[in-house]
Formats: C-alpha cells, structure tokens, sequence
C-alpha cells in the first residue's frame, strides 16, 4: 500500500532538515551573535551543563539572548507550527473540506475572545494572574469547541454540515465579542491587536509546556487514526460500510484536533495560514495518504514557522514584526507555485 | 435597458445631491456684536485658519492634556464636554463625556452646542473633525509634542479664549520650574548618565524611541533612553535587542515592576540584579500638558533612586 520511497524521504530529508532549521534559526536574530558562539552555549548549557568553563569569553548577555530568548522561540514555533499542520491535515480529513483549517471550528475564536477578555480584565479590573493570557485563552477554545459540538450534534451524530455552519456561527459571535471588548479597552487595544494578528515574542521556556503534551499526546492519537481518517475521505457511510465506528471516531478527532489547536493558540495567538497551507503543500508532494501526510506535516509545519518567525524577527529589525502576517505573507506566494507546478496532480 | 436607464437616473440625482451639500456655506449667521479682539483669525497645528467670532465660552476638548490645560488657563467652567480619558482635575470628571479618540461621539458633540471644539490628532478624529465643521462647530486641532510646544500650545490657546494674563503666568510659571529642575539635575551630578528603559507593555516589549514626548522626558530628567537609535515613535523591539542594550533602569509605565524582577528570562538583566525597575504614573509622564514637571520628578525619582 504504501511506497516506501515516501517514508524513507520523510525521514531522510525532512527530519534533518527539520534539526537543521533549529540550529540556523537560534544563529539568526536581531542581535547578531557568532554561530559558534551559538553553538558552544547551546552545548554548554545541555551536553557539558557540568563545566562552566566552557562559556569563556562570551558575554552574559549573549548567553541569555541564546539560552534565555531565542532558543525557547525557536522550539516554541517548531511546536506551534507543528500542532497547527496535525490540527489542520486531521480537520480538513475529517470534514472532507478544503478549506478546512484549525480555526474553522470555531476553537481559535474561542482563543481569542479569552485572551482579549483577560487583556481587558487586567487593564480594567488590574487583575494579574500568572499566565493569565494562555490560560484564559486555552478556557475559551475548549469552551468553544464543547459549545460548537453541542451546537452542532443532531441526536447520536454529528454531520460535518452542522459542524461547519455551527462553527462559523460560533466564529462570528465571538468575533463580535472581540470587537465589543476592543472598543471597550479603548486607548490599550494595541495589545489586543497583536495576540490577535498572532506572534511569538517574549516567550519563554516556561510557554513551552502549554504546548508539549497536547502536541505529544494528541499527535499519537491522530496517528492512530490515519487508517481511518483514510477510509473517511471515501465517505461517512462507505466507512461506515468498511468497519469505521464513524461517529466514535469523529468525536475522538475532533476534540484531539481542537485540543491541539488550543494549546497551540493559547501560547501563539491566531497565527493563521499554517494549519491551511501546510497539509495541501504537504499533500500535493505526498499524496493523500495520512500515515505520511500527518508526521510530515508536522514537520513541514515546524520547519515552516521557523523561518516564517526568523523573518519576523529580522526583517525589520530592531523592531518586531507579528508572524502571523509573515505566514500569510510568504505562504500565499509559495502556496501558489505549487498549485502552478503541480497542476494536475492536486488530489485530496 | 430599462435597468442602465434607472441607473443613469439614480447617478444624476446623486451627483446633483453631492453638489447640493458642498455648496451649503458654513456661515450664514449674522455677524455678532464685535467684543475684545474677536472676531478672531486662528491657526491650529494642522494649519487650517478658523474665524472665532466672539469669546469661547464652551469648550470641547477630546484630549486629557488639553483639557488639563483648559482647566490650568482657568477655563474650567466653561468646558462642557471631555473625553473618556480625561480624568485631571477631578472636576474633569463631572462633566459630560464624548467618547473617545477612537469612538468620539459627534452627535453628543453637537447636542453640547460648544464655541470651540479642541482636539488632538488622530485618524478616527479627522473624520470627526470634518464632520463637526459641516456642522458649522469650530475645531481647531493642538497636538503638542515636546516641552516647547507645550508652552506654545497654553500660550495660543490663552490667547484664543482672550486669556493672555493667565497663558503668560502659567509659562512663566512652568519655564521657572523647568530651569529649577534643570539645575537639580546637574548638581546630582553624575558622571555618566544611566541608560532607562521605558516598558510600556508585558506581553509585547512596546517602548518610545526617538522624536517622542516621553523620550524627551528621560533626557531632561538625567537619563539617557535606551532605545534611542533604535527608531523614532513607538516601536515594539525584539527582547534580544533589551538584552544587547542591557540598560541599567527599567521604568515601567504601569504597575508591573514586580513581574519585571520576577520575570525568570529577563534575571540576567543590569537593571533587573540591581533592582532598579520602577513604576511610574502613566498618566503624568505620557501626557504632554501643564503637569510636565511632575512626569519630570516622577522620572527623577526612578532615575536618581
């Protein structure tokens, strides 16, 4: 069934370069520190943690720039955009929709309204909690996910109609509420506008364990299901007709997906693009075979926000630009050419 | 066909509509009785000329700096309208709100019938603006951003409200306490000036580079911004850039010196192992208004502590 050829590219070519993406990523920054340096801090910190002699000569700053500031990022994007490729290729399986992304459901919406609402809450009321804004993001995903659900389930099943409508639905109330509570915030919204157009500034290791066992967990779950969420793309009844418990696993991967995206969100904003144009790409090189399109779009995923996020951190540098306008800004172009390239081949 | 002729109907009468509305002159109101210097040529800082006919007395203003200046001219009882922000003096709190600078309220605006209606600059505002002179309301637009300008703006607008005498003493006032604060800085006499960091923001690392009032504040008050050569305005700046200019103040705009201190990626930090992260009153070091001495001293207290 399937080629071996495509296992053996995904672990020849992506997972190196995936390592590789990594390793220039935490060399490249506002600050420009010299990639040995880079590397000697990054070893003396994790190999050779036992020998501080190892950090002569390069300054504390650095360090911290390294240890502290960019590899954390780094690995956070490779996490984000990762969750955000399983969430998208499993959303778009599951829904037998192209347009499908992880914010189609509504969880993204569900994200935003959250975390606008603490912004709000501190300014307002002066609360400050820690972790406030992930936090309080990651409650309103998984609120809009149960309430889309719900919305959507007509006695024991869930047709992907009602889940689609009910979703965008969900997306422009809680749209409204975000525009509601950015009036409200007034002079202050800059901090609302920028969660919303998604980033991963000022992020720090602590942020890497919102993501880690969503990611790890949910993404073991999705590639249990890949046979199935092959069998799906034939139809709900000819699966059905084939053995597929359907509506158990529709309800498995929905909210395995949804968790996922919130996770991600939660630590990232709405950083779009991703969970869209990762899985196509990804498929149009691959085929539609879940059991390769999901681990590489994991990886192309990662690989993917990477550099989208090194471009934002140096395109104007000193100054920050939010990734999720980079996303779209490079994923368009590059998204096109290989629609131009692979014309005829585009299958899903 | 029938349709392209409804079409070329409806195009022809909105054309004769649109000329209608441009032709209705602003000022068909008899000329009133001639008193003081009025009526009165004025120029605001967006360089549109405004005809004040006689002596305000109702004033809007859309900004707190200015409405702190209206109430240090003296002219407090005659402001009828604030904005939501507008929170100095106390009794600025009293009096009826207008909305914002992202949501003014035109319609509540005019309700008020003011004489004079003072406003910043601001992209939501311009279209207020216009639409208020349709109204025939007088706006004129002062947007102070330096200490000079300050002075300048209370000068224009005391002379304006044909309160000269006030605007001058007030000035007079000012430029004494800034001579008196310029002194009080030198005699603290360091030899090199600590480098201060303005943090406006936790989540995103917003600060003021160049060109800005609040820039211009750190100077005068013994310090040197970190962020200058960074870029003019306000600017989000990478964290790396924080670590590589290592500045040894922070100063944080709103309470969040305790999280700055706890903050477990930023320990390495000058300022942050020294312990010098402060709060400042935002109110007092962001608004460009006769309370400038006391963003000055607030920014003496953190920067010589």
């Amino acid at each position: 069934m399937m080629k071996k050829s495509k296992r053996r590219l995904f672990y020849i070519f992506l997972l190196p370069a995936l390592v590789v993406s990594v390793v220039l990523a935490t060399a490249m920054g506002a600050v420009a520190v010299p990639p040995l340096d880079t590397v000697r801090i990054v070893l003396a910190r994790t190999v050779f943690s036992r020998d501080p002699g190892r950090l002569a000569g390069i300054p504390r700053g650095t360090v911290s720039i390294i240890w502290n500031l960019r590899l954390p990022r780094v690995l956070l994007g490779a996490l984000v955009g990762s969750s955000l490729a399983l969430a998208g290729v499993t959303f778009q399986g599951l829904l037998r929709n192209p347009l499908a992304d992880p914010f189609t459901i509504g969880v993204s919406s569900g994200a935003a309204a959250g975390a606008t609402l603490a912004l709000l809450l501190r300014q307002l009321v002066g609360l400050n909690l820690p972790h406030m804004i992930p936090l309080f993001a990651f409650v309103g995903a998984v609120l809009a996910m149960f309430f889309v659900y719900n919305l959507a389930k007509i006695g024991a099943t869930v047709p992907v109609v009602t889940l689609l409508l009910s979703g965008v639905v969900v997306s422009s109330f809680l749209s409204a509420v975000i525009s509601m509570t950015m009036v409200l915030a007034g002079q202050n919204m800059q901090g609302i506008f920028f969660w919303l157009s998604g980033g991963l500034t000022m992020r720090s290791w602590q942020h890497l364990w919102f993501v880690i066992p969503y990611l790890v967990l949910g993404g073991l779950v999705l590639y249990s299901f890949a046979r199935e969420l092959n069998i799906m793309l034939l139809g709900e009844e000819a699966a059905h007709n084939l053995g597929v418990s359907v509506e158990r696993t529709k309800k498995i991967l929905l909210v395995t997906a949804s968790l996922v995206t919130a996770s991600a969100v939660s630590v990232s904003g709405m950083i779009g693009f991703v969970g869209l144009i990762i899985p196509h790409a990804v498929r149009i090189v691959s085929g539609p075979d879940h059991r390769v399109l999901l681990p590489a779009s994991a990886v192309v995923g990662a690989i993917f926000l990477i550099w989208a996020d090194v471009v934002a951190r140096t395109v104007m540098a000193p100054q920050e630009v939010p990734v999720g306008i980079i996303t779209a800004f490079v994923g368009a172009p590059f998204f096109i050419y290989l629609l131009r390239k692979k014309k005829r081949d585009i299958r899903f | 066909m029938k349709k392209s002729v409804v079409i070329l109907v409806l195009a022809s009468l909105l054309l004769v509509l649109a000329a209608g509305c441009a032709g209705v002159s602003k000022s068909d109101a008899p000329p009133q009785e001639v008193t003081g210097p009025y009526p009165m040529i004025v120029v605001d800082d967006d360089g549109r000329t405004v005809v004040i006919d006689t002596e305000p007395m109702r004033f809007v203003s859309l900004a707190p700096n200015l409405t702190e200046m209206l109430f240090a001219l003296g002219l407090g009882d005659r402001v009828v309208g604030v904005s939501d922000f507008c929170n100095y003096p106390l009794q600025a709190l009293e009096i009826e709100k207008i909305g914002n600078a992202f949501t003014p309220n035109v319609e509540k605006m005019i309700a008020l019938a003011p004489d004079v209606v003072v406003s910043p600059r601001g992209s939501v505002l311009q279209e207020a603006v216009a639409l208020l002179e349709q109204n025939g309301i007088n706006v004129l637009v002062y947007d102070p951003k330096t200490i000079d300008e300050i002075e300048d703006v209370i000068t224009r607008i005391a002379a304006m409200a044909n309160v000269d005498v006030n605007g001058k003493n007030l000035v007079s006032g000012l430029q004494m306490q800034r001579k008196e604060f310029a002194a009080r800085v030198a005699a603290a006499g360091q030899v090199s000036r600590p480098s201060a960091f303005i943090l406006l923001d936790l989540d995103y690392l917003f600060t003021v580079g160049d060109g800005e009032y609040l820039s211009e504040l750190i100077e005068a008050a013994g310090a040197v911004n970190a962020a200058s050569g960074q870029g003019v305005g306000y600017l989000m700046l990478s964290e790396e850039v924080l670590f590589e200019l290592d500045p040894d103040i922070i100063i944080c705009t709103f309470s969040m010196s305790g999280q700055v201190l706890a903050k477990p990626a930023w320990k390495e930090l000058s300022a942050v192992k020294n312990g010098r992260v402060f709060d400042v009153e935002d109110d007092l070091v962001s608004r460009p208004g006769p309370r400038v001495i006391l963003g000055l001293e607030e920014l003496y207290r953190a920067i010589h502590q």
